[in-house]
């Protein structure tokens, strides 16, 4: 996997890659299908809650998790900016009940198969520019690195 | 995803949005420093400086302390700090959910 903090004039990306074993179609809907995500998606001691998908050009979703019963849910939501089923998603990305007005973001996921094997790219994009304001101190510089070491394998 | 100081956190994106806020607190990153030498590479209004500074107090990335008729501003690191944790947390999440969906799959592959 790779995964790389960017930095950008639009703010800092995060790109990851990973193949799965598994043809594209069953990766496209694990990641689209509402029944299917339910099942995989939340965080370990997180539940699902309601989960939405509107899957078309301007279709809303929105993603609900709790971590235990009746917990009040916190979700993801957006709207898709580009579908081709099962090739490529483009969406708005922003948490409702925790993390509000956090500026909203973009993901793009890619599905790209070859011989079975499916890989999936995900750039996570206009996360905000904050390394920029602190390139010249080295608290920051070693919070980056840290960050590096956490994310890469 | 932990729900941590999230209003906290929010006035600080909201701070970090703007170019000329980004700007001063690069500036500010060196050391302290004057609201009028702060003012001095742009080309805006002294009122609109002062406007900025204030959404920079605000939020908490920034302090003023007046020494006679000169305020100086420097920069909180743990504001930041907080937000560049947050930053480091989507990245995470994005990886679990990686390992997730990898987990399913293999599960569920006939």
């Amino acid at each position: 996997m790779i995964l790389e903090p960017v930095t950008q004039r639009a703010g800092v990306t995060f790109r990851l890659r990973r193949r799965f074993t598994a043809p594209r179609e069953n990766v496209f809907r694990a990641w689209t299908d509402p029944e299917v995500l339910k099942r995989w998606w939340c965080p370990h001691g997180w539940a699902p809650a309601e989960i939405e998908i509107d899957l078309r050009v301007g279709g809303a979703f929105r993603i609900g998790m709790r971590r235990v019963e009746n917990s009040p849910p916190i979700y993801v939501y957006g709207s898709f900016l580009e579908v081709q089923t099962p090739e490529r998603l483009i969406y708005t990305w922003r948490w409702e009940n925790a993390f509000e007005q956090m500026p909203q973001t973009r993901v793009t996921v890619q599905f790209f198969e070859s011989g079975g094997i499916t890989e999936v790219v995900l750039i996570h994009e206009n996360l905000p520019e904050i390394n920029v304001c602190l390139r010249h101190r080295a608290g920051w510089i070693e919070a980056w690195e840290r960050i590096d070491r956490s994310l890469t394998p | 995803m932990r729900e941590e100081r999230p209003n906290a956190l929010d006035a600080v994106f909201g701070a970090l949005s703007d170019p000329i806020r980004r700007t001063i607190l690069a500036r500010l990153a060196r050391g302290e420093c004057s609201v009028t030498a702060l003012g001095e590479p742009f080309d805006v209004s002294p009122p609109a400086i002062s406007k900025h500074l204030r959404v920079l107090e605000t939020s908490g990335l920034i302090t003023r302390r007046k020494a006679g008729r000169v305020h100086y501003c420097r920069l909180r690191m743990d504001a930041l700090h907080r937000a560049g944790d947050w930053i480091e947390k989507q990245g995470a999440f994005w990886e679990q959910q990686f390992d997730a969906l990898a987990k399913y799959l293999d599960q569920e592959q006939p």
